[in-house]
């Protein structure tokens, strides 16, 4: 036992009491599972980003003539691939036609020489066999080709970005209608709350998928942006509903009433003061509506409603699979990328649900 | 009571006419009609043309959107859904031949659904912390998370194309007419495993879940503490005492299953090649069959609010608590 008694020379520092979003975090941060479903998604995350160098055809960086260009960024967007190469007729293919027409060309290649949008050719990289169609995994294709003979891994890697931005988009705009309907109509109540009620009960009696096809089928053309705002559109019921019931138990607190006596504008009532306090159980239905969303994209792919050919998606590949069954590897890995995906953000809206949740933290915590 | 129901038949029927009006818009919107697709296998450019046009007048497709709204709903107060464009046929007709297979997948899978539901629950609540109920709740909840096209694609690969053991779709099988009656049963039976299968697990696991997390939240009140202490069996605790108090969100849940009895599933009966509601609507959606559009919508939308009223009435017959006098 120490005996020797330290006198107290300076006070000792309070620490700064957590706040309500940090307690969230520490909270969901004891859980296992959520956090690897955050983990996964983290993942994908940079998959996304770096699809480009991980599988593809065109150089993530290369010295042309004197120049410094980065064709691998033509795969996010067609116009940020340099015209030179077009110019000088590259044709997309780049490891002979760099040293052809400048023999001090260099350049640093991705991980994974295959395209996600078109088969390679022999030789187009030393050494490289021709991909011929529905080929079974092997060294120079990871996980096989499809039905066109494009690699598959390539697709996957490539599809990565279709997946999260779809459900990123889609629920941003199902947040941005069910924050705004559901705010107002609890905050303000009276009519205006069985008017946006009403249009809640509407929206929610026609099955979605239903509502979604239907959409769809007007649009002559859909782009995978044209199905991100429909998904968008027709997901923000379950957000609306619980930002109104969220808000018809904060609008009577004693914080909104200072607020009010002190001749705050009702605006920012409803999104500084009282918002915040409303937006952590609303992120739970924003996380499982993500896991939706790209459960709808995969789904309307899946059964040729989705974005054109050209665009990699996962439901593309089963899609394929579903009409050549006995290849495997077409419904094995984009079956499973999607399982884990939806499985990672359920998880983790199931965490937030319990981080969030008052009944379940006041029992245990 | 009564005037609580009638209040909600009133606004049942203005959210109903509100989601005919917005699909009618919709579906006449859609680029094409049924006309031109019927009649793309045409030449004859001449005859084509008249032929649009007489199309066209029969089946009221040059009427303005309004006009048209209102003759559908003129019609559908005499019992008269109209007929199909595409399938020259009545559409209650073409309705009532695929409610059958739709039936036979939704009510079985419904079955086997609470019938499987419930003693999982319990059990995983009865060894909460356990190992074997962490592994059956995560196996559970991996199988929630599975979408049921890709479960699909892999029970075909797996049972149909490597095993060769069930009939890879359809519900069928061709020489089914010529059959016995044990036969035919048989058939059938052989035909809706799989795509029972991919009916059923989706939910069963999500009610396992459901009744779990009730149960997680009756055993911390203090009438369970009570029995436990006075020395009831915790078996009877669970079944008599606990169970019985989370039947009520299960009750209400039971009202809100009523529309996905007869809506079938879209991507499951296109996979699966069953004649049922849900291919049926995918079918029309494509044909620009707008008859049936719009009676699939109607069905579909007033099963779904008459679901949500029987769900609230039973809420209040289960807990004496809830009174909408």
């Amino acid at each position: 036992m120490n005996t020797q008694q330290q006198p107290v020379r300076t006070l000792k520092r309070v620490p700064r009491s957590p706040g309500y979003w940090q307690d969230v975090w520490r909270r969901f941060r004891r859980k296992l599972f959520p956090m690897l479903g955050l983990a996964f998604i983290g993942f994908l995350v940079i998959v996304a980003v770096f699809a480009p160098a991980i599988a593809g055809t065109k150089p993530v960086v290369c010295e042309y003539k004197g120049t410094l260009y980065f064709p691998a960024l033509g795969y996010l967007n067609t116009t940020w691939e340099n015209p030179i190469f077009r110019v000088d007729k590259f044709r997309g293919v780049y490891p002979e036609n760099l040293t052809k027409n400048d023999p001090k060309a260099w350049a640093v290649w991705p991980l994974v020489y295959q395209d996600p949008y078109r088969r390679v050719r022999a030789n187009e990289w030393p050494g490289l066999p021709a991909a011929e169609p529905l080929m079974p995994p092997d060294r120079y294709h990871l996980f096989g080709t499809d039905p066109a003979g494009v690699d598959v891994f390539a697709k996957m890697v490539h599809g990565t970005r279709t997946a999260l931005v779809v459900g990123f988009i889609s629920m941003g705009i199902a947040a941005i209608i069910g924050i705004t309907l559901g705010a107002i109509a609890g905050y303000f109540g009276g009519w205006i709350d069985s008017l946006v009620s009403r249009l809640i009960e509407v929206v929610m009696c026609i099955p979605t998928l239903i509502l979604i096809l239907a959409l769809i089928a007007v649009v002559e053309r859909p782009t995978i942006w044209h199905m991100m705002a429909i998904i968008g559109f027709t997901g923000w019921t379950g957000i609306a509903r619980l930002t109104r019931g969220e808000f018809l138990r904060l609008r009577n607190t004693e914080f909104v009433l200072a607020a009010i006596s002190l001749g705050i504008r009702r605006p920012t009532i409803i999104f500084r003061h009282v918002l915040p306090n409303a937006m952590a159980p609303v992120l739970v239905p924003i996380t499982f509506g993500i896991a939706a969303a790209i459960l709808i994209e995969a789904s309307l792919s899946f059964l040729g409603f989705g974005a054109p050919p050209p665009n990699p998606s996962w439901g593309t590949i089963l899609d394929a699979g579903r009409a050549n069954l006995s290849k495997w590897w077409l419904v094995t890995f984009p079956g499973v990328a999607i399982l884990f995906t939806v499985l990672s953000y359920n998880l983790v809206g199931e965490g937030l649900q319990e981080a969030t949740d008052p009944r379940l933290r006041d029992g245990r915590a | 009571m009564v005037s609580y129901l009638l209040r909600r038949s009133l606004i049942g029927i203005v959210t109903l006419t509100l989601i005919t009006m917005l699909i009618y818009t919709l579906i006449r919107n859609m680029p094409g009609d049924a006309t031109t697709l019927a009649m793309s296998e045409m030449t004859d450019r001449a005859i084509k043309q008249e032929q649009i046009e007489r199309m066209k007048a029969a089946y009221g497709l040059n009427n303005s959107i309004p006009v048209g709204y209102s003759i559908w709903l003129k019609n559908l107060f005499q019992f008269d859904m109209g007929s199909s464009i595409s399938k020259h046929r009545p559409v209650s007709d073409l309705i009532m031949e695929r409610i059958g297979p739709t039936l036979l997948l939704s009510i079985t899978s419904l079955v086997l659904t609470f019938g499987l539901s419930i003693p999982f629950g319990l059990y995983a609540s009865a060894r909460a912390g356990k190992g074997d109920e962490q592994v059956l709740s995560l196996g559970l909840y991996i199988l929630y998370s599975l979408p049921s096209f890709v479960a699909a694609l892999f029970l075909q690969y797996l049972l149909a194309v490597r095993l060769n053991l069930l009939p890879l779709f359809g519900m069928t099988s061709d020489q089914y007419l010529s059959m016995t009656p044990m036969q035919k049963t048989w058939d059938l039976f052989i035909h809706s495993v799989m795509p029972v299968a991919c009916y059923t697990y989706g939910s069963l696991a999500y009610y396992t879940r459901f009744i779990r997390a009730n149960m997680e939240e009756v055993v911390r009140q203090d009438y369970i503490r009570t029995a436990l202490a006075k020395g009831v069996p915790p078996r009877r605790v669970l079944i008599h005492h606990a169970f019985r108090n989370t039947m009520i969100p299960l009750v209400t849940m039971i009202g809100l299953v009523l529309p996905s009895l007869l809506s079938g599933s879209v991507i499951i009966e296109q996979i699966f090649a069953w004649p049922g509601m849900g291919r049926l609507f995918f079918e029309s959606i494509r044909e620009r069959d707008y008859p049936t559009i719009m009676g699939l919508t109607l069905i579909f939308s007033a099963l779904t609010l008459l679901g949500q009223l029987l769900s609230d009435i039973l809420y209040a017959v289960v807990d004496p608590r809830v009174n909408y006098e």
